[in-house]
């Protein structure tokens, strides 16, 4: 039985344009459901933990990356899956399932195919695809939201790019398995599980610091978004560990994605709590 | 005179320590390891470990094959091969299958070669 949980917020009302003919797609395929629509911030979490107790077995997220993170955390069946139709303004875990629009989301679900992954917690928080620091996890604060013509836009990456050049880089400091110590001036940084990003790849923490990027580098980040998945591929240090402690001078505040949740210093570590994905492609 | 690399990497399963990063402690990885910043301890990869020209381990290293252009105080074991390049400075001993050494590898120890390991299986289980 399928459980559709719809953030009618995501995506700038996405899920209003496109309701219609979503409800017919799925329909089509023979895997109609019950949809409800959150209200809040949160409500995802109290909506797929209800679900798991009426005795559903597949949760889908009709959002975007918040949205996602929030049904994880609601999620506490090791046999229930998580599927995910994306329509938010921040689709990675999607993306890194390998569903690029709502359309090949609703094939995915059918097809069913899942890939297990381990869950990292970060205080009382579980994510699986990026906790965050640094220069993206602060630009959302620092900037006003975008007006949308061109002039708007034109200023807004303006801003943004001196935002990204005078950003000044944070000294941190983290402990990995109670064994080394990594100190590093840091203009990100970024948690996630490497099994996520690697699926050939054991369930374990990957740590990736982005230091200084070039002016070119920072132009091509902001036209991307400026999200983690461009920072990476920017990353000059990484390394792997089960448990990790984040500090930083000054605290900081972290995001889990895309919503901050803490500030340094902070203890993060790989869980045996598992979530199941529905995923485009199962990789061996 | 050589330069400096510019390490980009994707976020995965390997282990890169950036130019300016500092390490305290021992750092082990399954896999590679590479290291273009400061390492205080010892390292110790399942796979290869490369040390580039701003590279400094103050440490033992024991991996697989083992490219050294950067500075190193330290004992070297290498299942496999290692090779000094013309940046290197090394001081301790190396224990390795294979060696080459670059002209200008500044280099102070002594070598000791490990004989490779029968790949057939034993005459006596035959």
């Amino acid at each position: 039985m399928y459980y559709y949980i719809i953030n009618p917020a995501a995506g700038h009302g996405a899920a209003h344009t496109i309701q219609d003919k979503l409800r017919n797609e799925l329909k089509s395929l023979g895997i109609g459901g019950e949809f409800v629509t959150t209200t809040g911030q949160g409500d995802a979490t109290r909506l797929a933990s209800q679900a798991i107790a009426k005795g559903y077995t597949t949760i889908v997220a009709v959002g975007g990356d918040e949205t996602v993170n929030e049904i994880i955390n609601g999620v506490t069946s090791d046999t229930a899956a998580i599927g995910v139709i994306p329509i938010g303004s921040t689709n990675q875990i999607a993306s890194q399932l390998g569903i690029s629009s709502w359309q090949q989301g609703c094939t995915v679900l059918a097809a069913r195919r899942i890939t297990e992954y381990a869950l990292i917690a970060a205080g009382d928080d579980f994510f699986l695809s990026s906790l965050t620091l640094g220069f993206e996890t602060e630009l959302p604060d620092s900037q006003p939201a975008p007006d949308t013509s061109l002039k708007g836009r034109v200023l807004h990456l303006r801003d943004s790019f001196n935002h990204a050049r005078n950003y000044k880089t944070i000294k941190c400091k983290i402990k990995v398995d109670d064994g080394y110590t990594v100190s590093a001036e840091v203009f990100s940084l970024c948690v996630t599980n490497q099994k996520f990003i690697n699926p050939t790849a054991p369930n374990e923490l990957s740590v990736s610091i982005t230091d200084r990027p070039s002016k070119r580098q920072i132009g091509n980040l902001l036209l991307r978004g400026g999200k983690a998945k461009s920072l990476g591929e920017l990353a000059t240090t990484n390394f792997q560990g089960k448990k990790i402690t984040l500090a930083a001078e000054p605290p900081i505040n972290v995001a889990i994605d895309g919503k901050i949740i803490a500030r340094t210093p902070l203890a993060i570590r790989l869980t045996n709590r598992r979530v199941r994905f529905i995923v485009e492609k199962v990789v061996a | 005179m050589a330069r400096a690399p510019h390490l980009v990497a994707m976020v995965g399963s390997d282990t890169i320590i950036g130019t300016g990063v500092e390490v305290e402690g021992a750092l082990g990885s399954a896999g590679d390891i590479t290291i273009d910043g400061n390492v205080n301890g010892a390292v110790t990869a399942g796979g290869n470990i490369t040390i580039g020209v701003n590279g400094q381990v103050d440490g033992n290293l024991m991996g697989v094959n083992i490219v050294i252009a950067g500075h190193i105080t330290g004992h070297i074991v290498a299942s496999g091969e290692t090779h000094l390049t013309e940046t290197c400075k090394l001081m301790g001993d190396i224990t390795t299958q294979l060696i080459t050494i670059d002209s200008g590898a500044n280099f102070l120890g002594t070598i000791k070669m490990q004989e490779q390991q029968r790949l057939l299986p034993n005459d006596d289980n035959e």
